[in-house]
């Protein structure tokens, strides 16, 4: 695990604790609250190398830009819970990753609050090797607060991951939208829940989802969920959930040019994450994150 | 040369039997033309030659040069040299073309292909069928005009360098420009180590590619055989005459419902 090049602000906690902190903006830390004051791009690495429950806290004050870079790497299980917040008319570009090759379990609990006029995007990518239950819980609090979030899970060998990723609109006029993509292979497993909840009273507002799994193999387990708890009548709100095999003639097509089967599903497995891409904007991330999933499926 | 030989082939779909004992050689420095009304074999023919695994061989053989094509997977027909240019090119959504075609070429060489000499290989063939410039950079297919797809098939075609191209309807969805680049594209790869497969409904494609050999191919079986005037004939008499020979055979495809099969994409109803 390494520092990205290209980020100024930088933070590392081993078991909870803060390890290392290198600070070129106004970002401070206070009882495990990681308080970030002005446009920054920030990295952050949880390293865990004991059993345990860990929490720790992001604030971002109003009317910033900032970039978040979230990595876990592990060595032992462990799990964390996390708080954030995103105050007035803040843009915040996340990006989580987990880390390990080891076959331990990472669960993952995050809780985040976005008010009036914040926009949120953010990528979640599981490449490792892990079982682990995540449960993402976005909380719209306030008038036009936008929420964009974007699941890649591969889920190998005997893995077992479960996310249950939901929008809850507690306010008029919010926006939430993500796309959860998964992929499981051999004797793995995968449950994707999508939740959308919309509260009574809570008109103009959106919420759409879209979870997809691709299978390869006999003797996987998935499930896409789809939930849409809505208690108002001036909405939009929509959802789908598919679950399927790798489409038959895309490999016939692919394999007639010389490509092995292998190759094939590598290629296209490739393509399927790629979108995630979008929602990254720092250039040393982009490559990173293009290099472990060459790596990961076997291109 | 090579030689691709078919014999007595027999090929079924969903328990239908299609084709009803074809026998056909082809040697790389002929182009042969495949003619026949729709529904009687032509389409079949090629994707049983490249191994489409919705089609069951029941009979018969294919030999590439002594080698068993029957018992070759689909991607190892590729690297024997077989190329099928698809009437339906498949599109594939999140496949960056360049990526796909550097895969492709990797595929047939021992040594992976430079990424220098990729471009400018790729670059060249690109601008000689006068294809968008970003093509390599968008997905494979994914909103492609039928032109688009087809010339992307030739593009293929161009870097794959086959012993033997199969090209289903390769100029459906074509202008006149358009059809003129890829006839030349064609005419370009005539040599002694290239044949040629070439189905069409249209004269036109085989005024600007002249064929060597003609067959006309009714109810899965090859009627008759010859040279260009049976294109000319068949230009302006349509097939009737070859009923008229003794062959009977239905000349209008049924219509099959479209049906939104899963995920909504558009299938055919079985």
């Amino acid at each position: 695990m390494s520092r990205l090049v290209d980020i100024d602000n930088y933070l590392v906690l081993e078991n909870g604790t803060i390890k290392e902190t290198s600070f070129k903006q106004d970002i401070q830390i206070q009882n495990q609250t990681l308080m970030i004051n002005e446009d920054a791009k920030v990295q952050i690495i949880y390293k865990t190398t004991e059993e345990g429950t860990y929490q720790f806290n992001i604030e971002i004050k109003d009317r910033l830009h900032v970039d978040l870079v979230e990595m876990y790497e592990a060595s032992k299980s462990c799990s964390y819970t996390k708080n954030i917040k995103i105050n007035e008319s803040s843009e915040v570009l996340r990006y989580v990753e987990k880390n390990s090759h080891q076959n331990i379990q990472l669960d993952l609990d995050e809780n985040v609050d976005v008010y009036k006029y914040a926009r949120v995007s953010c990528a979640y990518v599981e490449l490792t090797d892990y079982t682990t239950l995540s449960k993402i819980k976005y909380r719209l609090l306030e008038e036009e607060a936008s929420v964009k979030l974007r699941l890649a899970s591969l889920s190998k060998e005997k893995e077992n991951k479960h996310y249950e990723m939901t929008l809850e609109h507690l306010a008029p006029h919010t926006y939430g939208d993500m796309d959860n993509y998964g992929i499981v292979k051999s004797k793995a497993s995968l449950i994707i829940d999508g939740v959308g909840r919309i509260y009574k009273g809570m008109s103009g507002s959106d919420t759409h989802q879209t979870n997809k799994i691709i299978v390869f193999d006999e003797g996987c387990k998935a499930q896409a969920n789809p939930y849409l708890y809505i208690d108002e009548y001036d909405v939009k709100a929509s959802h789908g959930a598919s679950v399927g095999k790798i489409d038959e003639d895309h490999l016939y097509y692919l394999m007639s040019r010389g490509l092995s089967k292998q190759d094939a599903m590598h290629l296209v497995t490739y393509g399927y994450f790629l979108p995630v891409l979008e929602f990254i904007s720092v250039e040393s991330l982009k490559e990173r994150f293009s290099d472990v999933l060459k790596e990961k499926v076997g291109l | 040369m090579s030689t691709l030989k078919i014999e007595n082939l027999h090929v079924c779909i969903d328990n239908k039997e299609i084709l009803k004992g074809i026998d056909l050689t082809i040697n790389t420095g002929e182009i042969h033309a495949l003619m026949g009304p729709n529904g009687n074999g032509k389409s079949t023919l090629l994707s049983a030659i490249m191994g489409n695994p919705k089609y069951q061989v029941t009979e018969g053989s294919i030999y590439l040069d002594g080698q068993n094509v029957l018992e070759m997977s689909v991607d190892e027909r590729s690297k024997a040299g077989i190329f099928l240019g698809m009437q339906y090119p498949q599109e594939i959504p999140g496949v960056v073309t360049s990526d796909f075609l550097r895969a492709a070429l990797n595929a047939h060489q021992e040594k992976p292909v430079s990424l220098f000499k990729f471009i400018k290989e790729l670059d060249k063939n690109i601008a000689d069928l006068k294809m968008d410039e970003n093509l390599a950079h968008r997905y494979l297919n994914e909103g492609f005009s039928g032109g688009e797809k087809k010339r992307n098939e030739i593009l293929q075609m161009k870097l794959l360098k086959p012993k033997f191209a199969l090209l289903d309807e390769i100029d459906s969805g074509l202008d006149v420009d358009a059809l003129k680049i890829v006839s030349e594209a064609i005419n370009d790869m005539k040599s002694d180590s290239f044949g040629c497969v070439m189905v069409s409904h249209y004269e036109r494609l085989f005024e600007l590619v002249s064929p060597s050999h003609v067959h006309i191919l009714v109810d899965g079986k090859i009627v008759l055989s010859g040279g260009q005037e049976l294109i000319d004939r068949i230009d302006k008499e349509g097939y009737r005459w070859v009923k008229e020979l003794g062959f009977d055979f239905e000349t209008e495809e049924n219509k099959q419902p479209i049906v939104l099969g899963s995920c909504g994409n558009k299938v055919k109803a079985k």
